[in-house]
């Protein structure tokens, strides 16, 4: 009798000491955006810009390893600000004149402009419900895309900024990951 | 002696009661469900819809235990779209306490992969 109680003493006092198994189960910390649809979503516009000066009227393109700070807008919201591909001026003939080098044959500068969202600001619940309803969301249908400006780095060194106000129609269709809307020359005054 | 190791084991009993405290949370997000919604270690809910509360989760432990503090990590989901985020804010629950932590649109919140 007394081995009972005790043992029914010690299995009293240790199992009343347990704790309920509440075992968390972790999530990983994987955490970018992402969208389980399985249709193809919209993000790219591509284009290629074509910067020169006029010397005696004769076009002289300008040579620059890149333009950057890209700004486009989609129906007057910011889609980002973007760097151009960049180029190989070692193996261009180029000459200096005025502010720039340049070359006579056709310098292109291709920009994919994959849509940037501002995450680095975002702190709320709200901010990150109006990102993940919006993020890759346009839609097929019109839209109105707009080049606002980008810089490029005169042969000084310093850094111009361009305004070429180029409006373009941008079609998205059913389906398509990107859009190319042109190539635009743009001229710059010297 | 059987009296003695009877009271004995009565006294094991209550001197390990546990602690309890309850908690539960609402969703009051434009727009989106919040998903696997975690308070630290403990699963709270799987899926809450904007203006939803759930149910209260009991959390019982060993006296001493309390307070916890933890914050809440949760998917935030819309459209086929998720995000893993943790709010900014650690939450308190005492020992006896009934905690309701809404999540709001002005909820600050982190996102773990952006450190």
């Amino acid at each position: 009798m007394k081995n009972t109680l005790l043992i029914l003493l010690l299995v009293g006092i240790f199992t009343s000491c347990e704790k309920e198994d509440n075992s968390p189960y972790t999530y990983s910390s994987e955490s970018t955006i992402y969208s389980d649809s399985e249709t193809t979503m919209f993000k790219e516009i591509l284009f290629i810009a074509k910067p020169y000066i006029v010397v005696n009227n004769q076009k002289k393109y300008i040579v620059a390893e890149y333009i950057n700070n890209v700004s486009l807008k989609v129906n007057s919201a910011i889609w980002g600000t973007f760097q151009s591909l960049t180029v190989d001026t070692a193996q261009i003939d180029k000459e200096p004149i005025g502010n720039y080098f340049v070359s006579n044959n056709e310098m292109k500068y291709s920009v994919i402009a994959s849509q940037q969202s501002e995450k680095d600001t975002l702190t709320t619940a709200g901010e990150y419900s109006d990102l993940i309803n919006n993020f890759l969301t346009l839609k097929p249908g019109d839209y109105i895309c707009q080049i606002d400006f980008f810089d490029i780095k005169l042969q000084n060194a310093q850094i111009k900024r361009v305004y070429p106000m180029i409006t373009v129609p941008l079609v998205v269709k059913e389906n398509v990951k990107s859009s190319f809307i042109g190539e635009f020359e743009i001229e710059l005054k010297n | 002696m059987r009296n003695i190791v009877i009271i004995l084991f009565f006294v094991g009993m209550y001197g390990c009661e546990n602690d309890k405290g309850k908690i539960k949370v609402q969703n009051k997000v434009h727009n989106v469900r919040l998903e696997s919604v975690n308070w630290g270690e403990y699963p709270v809910t799987y899926s809450l819809i904007t203006g939803e509360e759930s149910n209260e989760l009991t959390i019982e432990d060993k006296q001493g235990t309390f307070p916890k503090i933890s914050d809440l990590s949760f998917y935030m989901v819309s459209s086929g779209k998720r995000v893993y985020l943790k709010t900014k804010n650690k939450y308190q629950l005492d020992a006896n306490q009934n905690l309701t932590i809404v999540i709001t649109d002005t909820t600050e919140v982190l996102n773990p992969s952006l450190k």
